[in-house]
């Protein structure tokens, strides 16, 4: 064995991976070369002086508490954003909520007025011909054609308590809406308030982070670790 | 009849890895969900083996200190994005390097020349004449100031290979290279150890050799 190909088993032997014999040959060569004997003594002991690392540096004893304490920072952000967000957007999912409760229980109240079962729903009021009637004498619904709605007393009442029911669904959606309208207004301004005093209160409690210089924080993006090039890097 | 110890020793090694993996499995589940003392916990698991990576990087203490912090928060701000099946560690490692490369390209933190020849380990008249502890600290302060030589992905091989005792698997992780890559960076690094360290004389090495126990 050559030194030439002595050295390019250097790494392999060095991580105890050469096969036995080559790692034979090899110990035998080193004994012989004194250039390569001292290479591999050199490297040998570089191995060992990096694993050991007897460096005392050690970070300092507050670092996991400062740590904490910007985490915090970061996390109170996080949760203002998300509660300006909430008071911004639940107004309007209030003002909804209040819509179709208002909604589900009009329709209950009309229907304990009004004495009797009336189907509500666009088809229904559409096409009802005749009221149910708890009563014996019950109607049987009749299709439509069958009669002439003009001439039937019942068709007639029908239409009518219809025509009530719709006119009374139209007034309570345009209150509802106004009164829902109205609401939103109103919590509107109290959000607005909230908020000023929110971002009055932050900005008396600012102060420096703890770590000057230390700058934005922002997630590691593949953006970043694209621009970090190794041929940037062999630059240093 | 032979006890496989290096089996059992194995085995062991191999449970107490799987245990440590379970409990950093745990306490970032926990930290997810937004537990303050899982966050701690894993800060004080891998603070100072970060630390111990990043100062051989950086080798200003303040600076390594910040980086740290750095590395940290940005860790935790992308916590969802970590995935188990590959170490904490490993991804606080490469969060770190790359916060380290941000660092140095910032200050642009290039390392002096070395002057080797005013070294006395290399000199044939002082070895005998120099207390032990001065002559392995002048040794291990030559083979870091060779090791803060190389370039960044170089040194981060080899600190991550010794020190650390990552495989080249997982040191490929951490640099975001290919494992091929990283065995070539290994193998430049080493060819260029040998040629800054080439002024140390075989004396010296095999002092150093012989009484750190490396001999045979």
């Amino acid at each position: 064995m050559n030194c030439e190909q002595a050295r390019q088993l250097f790494d392999v032997y060095l991580d105890g991976e050469l096969p036995s014999g080559l790692a034979t040959e090899l110990g035998a060569h080193r004994v012989q070369c004194a250039r390569c004997r001292q290479e591999l003594a050199l490297m040998e002991v570089t191995s060992h002086i990096v694993a050991s690392d007897e460096e005392r540096a050690s970070l300092s004893p507050e670092f996991s508490d400062r740590l904490i304490a910007c985490l915090g920072e970061q996390t109170s952000g996080r949760l203002y954003r998300f509660r300006r967000v909430l008071y911004i957007a639940g107004p309007f999912a209030a003002a909804a909520a209040v819509l179709v409760l208002s909604f589900s229980v009009f329709f209950d109240r009309d229907q304990r007025v009004a004495g009797e079962k009336v189907e509500i729903g666009p088809a229904s009021v559409a096409t009802a011909e005749s009221p149910s009637d708890a009563s014996t004498d019950r109607a049987a619904p009749t299709p439509r054609g069958d009669r002439t709605v003009t001439d039937d007393p019942e068709a007639i009442a029908a239409r009518q308590r219809r025509e009530a029911a719709e006119d009374a669904i139209d007034r309570w959606v345009r209150q509802t809406a106004q009164r829902g309208s109205a609401l939103s207004q109103a919590l509107d301004l109290t959000v607005m308030q909230l908020l000023d005093m929110l971002e009055a209160f932050e900005q008396s409690q600012e102060h420096e982070s703890h770590f000057p210089g230390a700058g934005a924080v922002t997630p590691l993006g593949q953006d970043q670790t694209d621009q970090l090039g190794d041929d940037d890097i062999e630059d240093l | 009849m032979t006890v496989d110890t290096a089996g059992v020793d194995t085995m062991a090694g191999v449970a107490a890895t799987s245990q440590e993996q379970a409990l950093e499995r745990r306490l970032v589940r926990r930290a997810r969900a937004g537990d303050r003392q899982a966050l701690r916990e894993l800060i004080d698991l891998h603070k100072d083996r970060l630390f111990a990576f990043v100062r051989r990087m950086i080798r200003n203490h303040h600076d390594a200190e910040e980086v740290c912090q750095d590395t940290f928060l940005k860790a935790f701000a992308a916590l969802d994005t970590y995935s188990t099946q590959y170490r904490f560690s490993t991804w606080l490692f490469t969060i770190g390097y790359r916060v380290c490369l941000n660092s140095m390209r910032r200050k642009r933190a290039l390392t002096g020349e070395v002057d080797f020849a005013a070294l006395p380990l290399h000199s044939e008249e002082t070895p005998e004449k120099v207390a032990e502890s001065e002559d392995a600290s002048r040794m291990r302060q030559a083979v870091w100031e060779a090791v803060q030589r190389l370039t960044p992905p170089q040194r981060a091989a080899v600190v991550l290979y010794y020190r650390h005792e990552h495989s080249c698997l997982d040191i490929a992780r951490v640099l975001q290279l290919p494992e091929a890559t990283v065995k070539s960076h290994l193998h430049r690094a080493r060819a260029r150890l040998r040629d800054l360290l080439a002024p140390i004389s075989e004396t010296d090495l095999n002092v150093f050799r012989n009484r750190a126990g490396l001999a045979g």
